[in-house]
């Protein structure tokens, strides 16, 4: 591995020069900026470590990852022992990958160094979509207490919503039948298993009415006002299922509601709630579905805002692996895009 | 004259929402539909004493929102006001300096009561 070291410290260098060349690394030891600055330019080297001045170090970690003509070197910086967290994020949120407190370790120099190995590793481990990831435990999402009592979880705070008690019960409201229903429907992904969770929420004319009263103050809002409204009652079942997961440490992943209104009864991994309000007899139909998913490869530049991505990892086909952990927005791209170099092209579709 | 609070979030429902609270209690709100609305509002804005601001938005998110007020050392009090409610993100808002966090759906008198408090503290 080609590691560029920036220290101005020399004891505490050369320390880490013979660490890092006893694992087999080929490194540029430097004292000073200016010349890290042109080594990166120059070497573009796959692992970049610096001592980050008391002062400044945010500037200095985005100037160097403003030099890596790749854009695709791993930057660990190296803090005092005191670093507030604050530092910490602060220097992350500038561009390093990792980060090492003083005094610094020989061992845990040279594994931050492997980190970026481990994690491709890693990410070829999980192309099965039965692997696991977190610490050897496999989710039965269909057992979760949260899946079961879903319907009764979303009335409860769609009710707080709305300001009007719900009641939900197993079953699809049969005064839907046959009528046109409006609706929104929101993803939801558990990491760990490769399964993505979907929420709906449908209702037919006489529920948007009232839905648009309490909500809007008007029962005949436009479609695009109304469409907001039940894109928010997505949002918000989808908080309120994420918190009661919590409990069973199951962590949730949300993407972007979209309005959806296809009914769905019934099939595989589905499972409905009418949901009524006893004083003004509305009903909403609660519904939600387990999809497996396998891990996807797609082109870069097939992005679309909301998709749930692991933004850590690229594969060396310029596809990303789009698996879960966190949401695409544009800034997130525009990271991405600094992070993985001109050989990628990210274009991001805004949602209407 | 009354204080300014920005209001962050995608959803109009919801901007209404707290406008209305807002509003009610005396202050001037100011709208904005994501963290990019939301910084090119405050550019054109120096005297915004509050931010309410969402977390999922679409092209740039509360968290990221908060990173950018960070670098740009804005002195400007933010609360988070959102479905979400992991520990992990809310340490995170706060190590990025959000003074508070409210779940939605919210209660318009807690809203009203945080942004009397940010806004006295501000002042």
């Amino acid at each position: 591995m080609r590691v560029v070291l920036l220290n101005e410290r020399r004891a505490e260098r050369d320390a880490m020069l013979r660490a890092l060349q006893d694992a087999s690394c080929s490194v540029e030891p430097l004292s000073d900026p200016k010349a890290t600055l042109d080594a990166v330019s120059r070497e573009a080297p796959q692992i970049i470590v610096v001592s980050v001045p008391p002062t400044g170090g945010p500037e200095l970690v985005s100037r160097i990852r403003g030099a890596d003509p790749s854009g695709q070197a791993y930057l660990v910086v190296v803090l005092e022992r005191t670093s507030s967290g604050h530092e910490v994020s602060t220097l992350l949120a500038a561009g390093a990958h990792d980060f090492l407190r003083r005094p610094v370790s020989d061992f845990e120099l040279v594994e931050r160094v492997k980190a970026p190995a481990r994690l491709l590793r890693w990410a070829r481990s999980i192309v099965k979509p039965t692997a696991f990831l977190e610490e050897g435990r496999v989710v039965n999402v269909g057992r979760l207490a949260v899946w079961k009592n879903m319907g009764s979880i979303v009335a409860g705070e769609l009710g707080q919503l709305v300001g009007e008690p719900l009641q939900a019960s197993p079953g699809w409201p049969k005064r839907f039948s046959g009528r046109d229903l409006r609706g929104a429907t929101i993803p939801m992904s558990l990491a760990s298993e490769q399964v993505e969770l979907r929420i709906s929420i449908l209702v037919d004319e006489a529920t948007l009415a009232w839905l648009g009263g309490a909500l809007l103050g008007d029962q005949n809002a436009g479609d695009a006002a109304m469409n907001d409204v039940l894109r928010e009652l997505a949002n918000t079942a989808a908080g309120a299922v994420k918190r009661a997961a919590l409990p069973e440490n199951v962590t949730l992943t949300t993407g972007i509601p979209f309005s959806d209104h296809t009914s769905r009864e019934s099939g595989e991994g589905i499972r409905c709630w009418c949901v009524t309000c006893a004083r003004t007899n509305a009903e909403l139909a609660i519904v939600g579905e387990i999809r497996g998913r396998e891990n996807q490869r797609i082109p870069a530049s097939s992005l679309r805002e909301g998709m749930v991505l692991a933004h850590d990892l690229r594969s060396e086909s310029g596809a990303l692996l789009v698996t879960a952990g966190s949401r695409l927005t544009s800034t997130t791209a525009t990271r991405l895009a600094q992070m993985l170099g001109p050989r990628f092209v990210i274009e991001v579709a805004y949602a209407a | 004259m009354s204080a300014k609070i920005l209001v962050i979030d995608d959803s109009l429902m919801v901007r209404q929402q707290v406008g209305r609270a807002l509003t009610g209690a005396g202050f001037t709100v100011l709208e904005a539909c994501d963290g990019v609305d939301a910084l090119q509002k405050l550019a054109g804005s120096t005297d915004t004493r509050l931010i309410v601001c969402d977390v999922n938005m679409p092209r740039m998110n509360g968290i990221e929102f908060l990173e950018r007020l960070s670098a740009d050392r804005s002195a400007v009090p933010v609360v988070m006001l959102t479905t979400e409610g992991q520990p992990e993100l809310i340490q995170r808002a706060k190590a990025l300096g959000a003074k508070g966090w409210i779940v939605k759906p919210f209660k318009p008198e807690m809203l009203v009561a945080a942004a009397k408090k940010l806004t006295v503290v501000a002042a």
